[in-house]
C-alpha cells in the first residue's frame, strides 16, 4: 500500500491491457481481408504446420488445402444466418463459478504416466532439442 | 548512466502453498520426489480430461491483487494460449487475457533517488509449466527431458509497467513482492522455482529485449546488468538493438538470443471452453477484511509505536516472522536496544548460517537484551553469546557463565587475583622455584575474595598470567 507521503504522486488508471498477440478474432479477420474467407492457400498449410510441428509433405499441401476449405466451408453455412440483433457470445451457457476446494488427491504413478512416453530416459519424458 | 535504463517486469509467481495444482487435485509437494510422480489425467493433458478451478487459488490470487493495490475484475476468463512445446502436454496453456482478474495497481520501493512508485499493469492466474531439464546448455543441448510435476501447478504473472531504471531498482521490487507474499501466506520463496522473472530492457530511445528465464530475486541483478553493457556495446559498434527474445543462462552469467515459442506469435487466443467464467467481485470486500497488516503499514507502525529509525523498522519487517519475533521481544525488553540487536546482529548471523529466526528463541533475546541492559556483559560479549547459541545451542546465562563472558564478574575474579598474588609473596616465590603445588594456595586466596563465584580454573589460569605479568 502507499504511504500518504508519495499520495500526491497520481496513480493513473489503466486502459484494459493490450496484448501484442493475436486473438482468435483478429486472426480470423485477418484470413478475411488478406485472402478471403473460405480460401485456405498452400501458404497458410505451411505456417499450421509450422506452429503444430507437425511437417507437411510438399505433395500433402493440396491434400490439406482442399480438407482446411471443406472444413471452412461447412462453417460458412452459419454465415447464412441473421445475426444481426444477436449479441456475440462465447458460450452456450449461463454458469459462473464452478470451483473445486484446494483438496490433494493421489497422482499416478510414475510407471503409469511414462507409459504412453515415446521415449524416456531416469524417469523423464524425453524429448528433441527445441531450440 | 543508470537513468538511461528503462525496465519492466513480468513476475511469475508460484502459489505453492496451497495443497493442489490450480486445475486439478495432483499435490503441490513435489519438489523432494522424483520426476512425473505428481501427474494426472487433466495435468498430463490427455483426451476427454476436464480442469476444475481450485477456489482456494482464486482467492490466493484475490488477496494478491488487493494488497498490490489492484481492482478486482467484475468478471474473470481463462484463456487457452496455443503453442506447442514440450513444456504444456495439452499444447496449450491455460491463462488469462483481456479480462484478468485484477488491473491497475501500483508498489512502492526504495529507487535509486528516492521512494519511487512502481505501476502494476496486471495481476492473472494461469498454469504453471512442465520443467524442462536440458542436456548441457539451452542453445547446445542434444535433447530435453520433461519433468510434468510442477505443470499445472497455481501461478499468478505479476507485470509492471515500464518504471523501473536499474537493475537495482528490479532487485528492490522483487525483494518488496517476495515480502508482501510472505505477509500474505501464499507463497514460500525458498523452494526451487517459487519466483521467475521475465523483463523487457531497453536504453532510451532504442528497441527492447525480453530477457528471460532470470530465477528470482538473486539473479535479476547480475542477469540485466549484463543485458545494459551488451546493448551498450552493440551502440558503441554503431549497431541497432534488435527487438528479441533472449535466455539468461544463470551458469554462464550471459544472455543469449533464442528463437523460442514466443516466436510463434500466434497464440489463437480463445476463451477456454472447458472453464465457466468467474465472478468473484464480491468476495472482495471479505478478503479485504482478512488481509493482514503489509509491510508498508507495520514499517510506519513499528516506527511510531516502538520509536525506533526507520532503516530498523524496515529490516524488521521484510520478513513477517522476523517483525512478529521482534513485537514479542519488544513486549519484554526495552524496544529500541531489542530493535538494533536483532536488526543489526541477529539477521546478519542468521543470514551468515543460512538460517531462519525460528532457530533463536525470543526469550534468549530477552535474556540477552535484559544483560545489557543491567551492562552484565560488554557488546562484544553478547555477540558472542548470540553466535554461540546458533552455533552450539544453549542458554545465554550458560554461555556467559562457560565462557567467563560475564563483564562485572570476569572484573571482580580479575581484582581478587591481582589482589591475591599481591598478599601471598612467599607463596608466589614457592611456585616460581619450581613448587607447582604453591599456586592453589593463590587461588584459594581469590576463591575466598569472591566467595566462591569465580570457576577455579578460569581462576587458576588468571594467577598464573599475573605471576607472568608480574
Amino acid at each position: 500500500m502507499i504511504s500518504d507521503n508519495v499520495q500526491a504522486a497520481a496513480v493513473p488508471v489503466l486502459p484494459l491491457v493490450r496484448q501484442k498477440v493475436d486473438s482468435l478474432t483478429d486472426f480470423i479477420a485477418r484470413r478475411r481481408i488478406n485472402v478471403g474467407i473460405g480460401m485456405i492457400t498452400g501458404e497458410d498449410v505451411d505456417h499450421i504446420s509450422w506452429l503444430a510441428s507437425i511437417r507437411v509433405a510438399e505433395n500433402e499441401k493440396d491434400e490439406f488445402v482442399d480438407q482446411f476449405n471443406t472444413v471452412l466451408e461447412y462453417f460458412h453455412q452459419l454465415d447464412e444466418l441473421d445475426t444481426e440483433d444477436v449479441e456475440p457470445t462465447y458460450r452456450m451457457v449461463e454458469l459462473v463459478n464452478i470451483f473445486r476446494e484446494d483438496e490433494a488427491k493421489e497422482s499416478l504413478p510414475q510407471e503409469e504416466t511414462l507409459r504412453n512416453a515415446p521415449k524416456r530416459e531416469n524417469g523423464y519424458f524425453k524429448s528433441p532439442r527445441i531450440v | 548512466m543508470e537513468n538511461e535504463v528503462i525496465i519492466g517486469l513480468e513476475v511469475h509467481v508460484q502459489l505453492n502453498k496451497l495443497n493442489s495444482k490450480l486445475f486439478c487435485s495432483c499435490s503441490t509437494d513435489y519438489h523432494d520426489d522424483d520426476p512425473n510422480t505428481h501427474t494426472c489425467p487433466v495435468c498430463l493433458g490427455l483426451p476427454g480430461t476436464l480442469p476444475m478451478i481450485n477456489k482456494k487459488a482464486v482467492e490466493y490470487a484475490i488477496r494478491v491483487a488487493l494488497a498490490l493495490g489492484c481492482v478486482v475484475q467484475e468478471e474473470t476468463l481463462f484463456y487457452r494460449k496455443n503453442y506447442y512445446y514440450p513444456d504444456l502436454p495439452k499444447a496449450f496453456q491455460i491463462t488469462q487475457y483481456d479480462y484478468p482478474l485484477g488491473l491497475g495497481g501500483h508498489m512502492l520501493i526504495k529507487g535509486e533517488d528516492g521512494e519511487r512508485v512502481v505501476r502494476i499493469n496486471r495481476v492473472h492466474m494461469e498454469e504453471d509449466p512442465g520443467r524442462l531439464v536440458h542436456a548441457g546448455t539451452i542453445d547446445r543441448a542434444k535433447y530435453t527431458m520433461v519433468d510434468y510435476n510442477r505443470c499445472g501447478m497455481a501461478l499468478l504473472e505479476v507485470v509492471t509497467e515500464p518504471d523501473l531504471r536499474s537493475p537495482k531498482e528490479a532487485r528492490a521490487f522483487l525483494d518488496k513482492l517476495r515480502s508482501i507474499l510472505d505477509y500474505l501466506d501464499v507463497f514460500d520463496g525458498d523452494l526451487e522455482g517459487a519466483m521467475r522473472v521475465d523483463s523487457n530492457l531497453s536504453l532510451v530511445g532504442g528497441d527492447r529485449a525480453e530477457v528471460k528465464n532470470i530465477s528470482g530475486h538473486k539473479g535479476v541483478e547480475k542477469a540485466l546488468n549484463y543485458e545494459i553493457t551488451r546493448q551498450k556495446n552493440v551502440r558503441r559498434r554503431g549497431m541497432k538493438v534488435v527487438q528479441e527474445t533472449r535466455h539468461y543462462d544463470e551458469l554462464r552469467g550471459v544472455t543469449v538470443s533464442i528463437r523460442t515459442k514466443e516466436e510463434a506469435h500466434d497464440y489463437r487466443y480463445f476463451p477456454e471452453p472447458d472453464l465457466v467464467p468467474m465472478r468473484i467481485a464480491d468476495w472482495v470486500p471479505r478478503v479485504q477484511e482478512e488481509l493482514p497488516e503489509l509491510p508498508d503499514a507495520k514499517r510506519d507502525r513499528f516506527r511510531t509505536q516502538y520509536g525506533i529509525t526507520d532503516d530498523h523498522a524496515k529490516s524488521l519487517t521484510s520478513e513477517i516472522k522476523v517483525a512478529n519475533f521482534y513485537e514479542r521481544v519488544a513486549g519484554k525488553a526495552p524496544p529500541k536496544l531489542a530493535a538494533v540487536w536483532i536488526a543489526d546482529v541477529l539477521k546478519g548471523e542468521l543470514n551468515y548460517r543460512d538460517l531462519s529466526i525460528e532457530n533463536f528463541h525470543e526469550d534468549q533475546m530477552v535474556e540477552i537484551l535484559k544483560m545489557l541492559e543491567l551492562e552484565a556483559i560488554t557488546e562484544k560479549g553478547a555477540v558472542e553469546v548470540v553466535r554461540q547459541i546458533l552455533d552450539e545451542g544453549g542458554s545465554p546465562a550458560e554461555i556467559v557463565k562457560a565462557r567467563g563472558l560475564g563483564k562485572a564478574e570476569d572484573d571482580a575474579v580479575r581484582v581478587a587475583v591481582r589482589a591475591a598474588v599481591a598478599e601471598c609473596g612467599p607463596a608466589v616465590e614457592d611456585y616460581r622455584g619450581g613448587n607447582e603445588k604453591a599456586i592453589n594456595f593463590i587461588v584459594g586466596q581469590v576463591m575466598k575474595k569472591t566467595r566462591g563465584r569465580a570457576d577455579p580454573g578460569e581462576a587458576n589460569r588468571l594467577v598464573r598470567e599475573a605471576i607472568e605479568e608480574l
